[in-house]
């Protein structure tokens, strides 16, 4: 019987430039984004989520620290055991491993009472056979370590050749000038750790001046030939990322963030309340608004415009990394929510300028295409800006085409844009909203809209002095006037 | 700790004059330059003036050591021959100890190296022994009473009397000699990761190898007697160097040990010795004085807060033309703030300026002020202000940089400072200057900051009351009094 996994998933993973574009890398680690690119399915979502919401309890988080923390040092020991090349050094570091592999399976046995993940695995390394196991690992250790006691001190003599002695309780030169010296009030240094390998001969030398011990330890390692010592270090990578999500979690809240386990339902949708976009944390941004997320089978694509720096893009990366959360069977960042385990996510961001043999547009279709064929059946697609690289009429009809394919298909998309028309275009439209009494100030909320939106890109002029206002104070300021006339 | 004569804690402040310009106002480095003509000697003692120092204990704690040093006159030369020498090893030590690390960290290290290395530490070592040892032995000799040098007899005695010294002696003379014979044996201890965590010397004397073929080698009546049956292995040859490693590993760990018990003397009894070199120059300025058939004498420091300096004189004067010297007298009531000092030109208001400052100075050093008698105050600050010509490339005028200094010089002073003033904001229109100097007096004497300033603002003079502030004038002959010559 295999040992129950903690993370399972058997999906196509999630391209990794979803991450990117949704900058993941802010507030997640590696390891973290690789366990996201898995969507898990509706089961394993809800056993996730049973997990995290045991985490929320100290005693659930004590343990899995403790149990991490001695596994971690079960997989230290284990590299170096692997590592060392000198027979004194492995007998050492099996002597270690003896103790510290039964102590890391013992920890995740003691794991049970968080979820039917953490029971499951639990279950396994606390069966009566294991515990069995545990218990002669370390009457061994203890055997090994009372062999081992006595080779590790001996004397080495140079002057009569290189000779080799058991140590008869020898005090050494140092600690007989540091006893007198300490008798006149001296304060005396530590000794300094050498931390040397035995030279191959002197670890011959000592193994054969201590044959008898030698042979007893290699017996207790030849008993544990078999055993699998990769076992329970397995669990390392996936006790760190539910701690990790946890303490993205009370980060948040510190920020003032909610989060929540959303419902995975049957019908296809994605509704959520007061989404936030938690990579906005890893920029100390104050304030972070919230905004309600609506699609459904009826509407399941949405342009979103509005105002420049008015948060459309915050919105495109709320929706995006909140979803790739829930896929994951991780909590999202909002009030309440209920979403449907889409079977993929695909995002379309503007890309670095540098191709080698085809132009922005070219590009940006090709990488259009492309996601459309992976979609599958049932995707989550989000646009950012596509088809920008070209005029107004030429993008708002490959924007149009595009919108049309995935509509066809029956995909769910937030496409955000700055083509106006498309609120003509019958599709839903999304708004940034401005508070036009307060100066066209930017409220950060995402709304539904009707109609045609603006920029208000002069503000942003205006405030730069390149408005047309302030452009013509600079000609006069330099005495341009009459040009204007 | 550190034993210092300087400090009755062994510990020196670390605040010093806010206003560094003091000591060049006052002329002591000219005045002392006679007196000690050796720089480095004199720096150091000029260094210990300007930490300016605010404890009383520490004016006693020199007061007496200095008595005792007069009371045995062989007693300072004695040790002071035997400190230089002292720290010359130190300076050997310290030389070395940077060769040693040098040699540690580049690969030409060797067993025999390192083996000298050895030797020459624990030389070192036992050298400074016998320094404490001979530092104790001329304590003992002479009568002495002051707390410093009483501290520093039971400091060296400590050491030198105790019962491990001629066994720590003895074993640094062994390894002076490159150890037993010259045998190296090492004990070795595995860590807990099967690699060697300590590799440490060990006295041959506990090698007990039963080698048949050694034994058949030598001489039957030098053979080795009957030793206890201890089980041995012989090793094959190493790969590279890897004993000698170990063997230099050992010995830098008893270098080491040798090395950081001279450096703990050093560091204990070098600041003593430092010390010395300013007991030595006030020997030499009491000397000085004394030729010149001036008195000095040690004041005292009564709670009231009056001031009151007989026969007071400028020891720059006092060097340089002897015969010169004007005796004058001072009184400063407790209530008195400050002291004005008016009169002409050349009728010697800043070496009366000058006179206090040093008196002031010298008596918070612990040292003897050159007057018949002075009872002090006890100043926790001290800042002086002298008129200067502009300065080159400076932005500002005069009188802006006047006013710039004394900005800067009002923020670091505190209550119970004194402060020294020649002929400020003079270099602006009179009334004004007197103007803006009466309130920055005005704001001294509120802050319990005393002051003395010299001046021509006659307007001063009647701005201040002669309850708060004392009014002096030069008059005749350099002499100093409240009554004035001048016309009003």
């Amino acid at each position: 019987m295999s040992a129950p996994r903690l993370l399972n998933y058997e999906s196509t993973p999630l391209p990794a430039r979803l991450f990117d574009d949704l900058q993941a890398g802010t507030i997640l680690s590696p390891a973290a984004i690789g366990v996201l690119r898995h969507p898990c399915g509706r089961n394993e979502i809800l056993r996730r989520q049973e997990l995290f919401a045991a985490m929320t309890r100290e005693d659930c988080r004590a343990r899995i620290t403790a149990s991490l923390d001695l596994l971690k040092a079960c997989r230290r020991t284990l590299e170096l055991w692997r590592e060392a090349n000198d027979r004194l050094e492995r007998q050492a570091l099996f002597l270690r491993l003896l103790a510290c592999y039964p102590d890391a399976c013992e920890s995740i046995g003691a794991l049970s009472g968080f979820g039917s993940l953490c029971d499951e695995t639990a279950a396994y390394f606390a069966s009566p056979e294991k515990r069995q196991l545990y218990d002669e690992m370390r009457a061994d250790r203890n055997r090994a370590a009372a062999l081992s006691a006595p080779m590790r001190k001996f004397l080495l003599s140079v002057s009569d050749k290189y000779w080799l002695t058991p140590d008869a309780a020898v005090r050494d030169e140092f600690d007989e000038i540091a006893a007198r010296a300490s008798g006149l009030g001296f304060a005396i240094p530590e000794k300094k750790a050498i931390a040397a390998r035995a030279d191959r001969s002197l670890s011959d030398g000592v193994c054969r001046l201590f044959a008898a011990q030698v042979s007893g330890l290699d017996a207790i390692a030849a008993k544990y030939a078999e055993i699998d010592w990769n076992e329970p270090v397995g669990y390392i990578g996936e006790l760190e990322f539910f701690l990790e999500i946890h303490a993205l979690c009370k980060r948040a809240e510190a920020c003032g963030i909610p989060h929540c386990f959303p419902t995975p339902v049957e019908k296809r949708r994605y509704i959520a309340r007061d989404v936030c976009d938690i990579t906005l944390i890893s920029r100390k941004s104050s304030g972070i608004v919230p905004n309600d997320v609506h699609f459904t089978e009826e509407e399941p694509f949405f342009f979103l415009t509005g105002a420049n720096g008015g948060g459309k893009t915050t919105y495109l990366r709320a929706v995006g990394i909140n979803l790739a959360l829930f896929l994951a069977g991780c909590p999202i960042f909002a009030t309440q929510a209920a979403i449907y385990p889409f079977g993929t996510l695909l995002s379309h961001f503007p890309a670095d300028e540098g191709f080698a043999d085809v132009g922005r547009l070219d590009d940006e279709r090709r990488r259009a295409d492309e996601m459309l064929a992976s979609a599958g059946e049932c995707a989550f697609l989000l646009f950012n800006e596509t088809y920008s690289g070209t005029d107004d009429k030429r993008g708002f009809t490959l924007m149009m085409e595009t919108a049309d394919a995935v509509r066809q298909v029956g995909h769910f998309c937030l496409y955000v844009t700055h083509f106006h028309p498309a609120a003509d275009s019958g599709y839903p439209i999304l708004t940034a909203l401005v508070d036009a009494a307060d100066g066209n100030r930017r409220t950060w909320r995402i709304a539904r809209k009707n109609g045609r939106t603006s920029s208000f890109a002069a503000d942003i002029l205006r405030k730069y002095k390149l408005d047309r206002e302030s452009l013509m104070e600079r000609r006069c300021g330099h005495g341009d006037q009459s040009s204007l006339s | 700790m550190a034993i210092s004569l300087l400090y009755p804690d062994g510990i020196a402040p670390t605040a010093v004059l806010p206003d560094e310009g003091l000591l060049s106002h006052l002329s002591l480095e000219g005045a002392f330059g006679v007196i000690c003509p050796d720089v480095k000697r004199r720096g150091y003692f000029m260094r210990v003036l300007s930490e300016l120092n605010t404890d009383r204990r520490v004016i006693e704690y020199r007061q007496r050591i200095l008595m005792d040093f007069r009371g045995n006159p062989t007693l300072l030369p004695r040790l002071t021959a035997l400190s230089e020498r002292f720290d010359a090893l130190r300076s050997t030590a310290k030389q070395a100890a940077r060769e040693d690390f040098r040699l540690t960290i580049d690969d030409s290290r060797s067993p025999d190296a390192a083996k000298n290395l050895l030797a020459a530490r624990a030389l070192d070592c036992k050298r400074a022994l016998l320094f404490v040892k001979a530092f104790a032995e001329l304590l003992s000799c002479g009568t002495i009473q002051s707390e410093g040098l009483l501290s520093l007899r039971k400091a060296c005695a400590e050491i030198a009397d105790g019962a491990d010294f001629p066994k720590l002696l003895a074993l640094c003379a062994k390894y002076e000699n490159g150890g037993i014979h010259g045998f190296t044996d090492c004990k070795i201890t595995l860590g807990e990761d099967g690699r060697i965590a300590d590799c440490q010397l060990i006295d041959h004397r506990h090698i007990h190898i039963t080698d048949p073929d050694q034994k058949r080698k030598a001489f039957p009546p030098f053979r080795r007697q009957k030793e206890p049956e201890q089980p041995c292995e012989r090793l094959n040859p190493a790969k590279g160097d890897s004993y000698d490693t170990l063997i230099c590993a050992a010995t830098a760990s008893l270098t080491g040990l040798f090395a950081s018990m001279a450096e703990q003397l050093f560091e204990r009894f070098a600041p003593f010795c430092r010390g010395l070199t300013f007991y030595e120059t006030a020997c030499r300025y009491m000397d000085a004085l004394a030729d010149r058939g001036l008195p000095c004498c040690f004041p005292t420091f009564p709670a009231d807060g009056g001031v009151h300096i007989r026969g007071l004189y400028d020891l720059t004067l006092a060097m340089s033309t002897p015969g010169n010297v004007v005796p004058n007298d001072l009184r400063l009531e407790p209530e008195q703030r400050g002291i004005l000092l008016f009169g002409d030109n050349s009728s010697g208001k800043t070496v009366f300026l000058r006179s206090v400052g040093c008196a002031q100075l010298l008596a918070q050093a612990g040292l003897p002020v050159a007057a018949k008698e002075a009872r002090l105050t006890f100043h926790t600050g001290m800042a002086s202000q002298f008129a200067e010509n502009e300065k080159a490339g400076v932005d500002a005028g005069r009188f802006e940089q006047e006013v710039r200094d004394l900005a800067s010089m009002v923020d670091s002073l505190r209550a119970g400072s004194l402060v020294f003033l020649n002929e400020t904001f003079q270099s602006t229109a009179y009334d004004e200057g007197a103007e803006g100097l009466y309130e920055l007096l005005r704001y001294f004497s509120d802050c319990g900051i005393r002051w003395m300033l010299v001046s021509h603002l006659r307007a001063l003079e009647e701005k201040f009351d002669r309850r708060e502030a004392l009014i002096l004038h030069t008059g005749t002959g350099f002499r100093v009094s409240e009554v004035s010559e001048m016309l009003p």
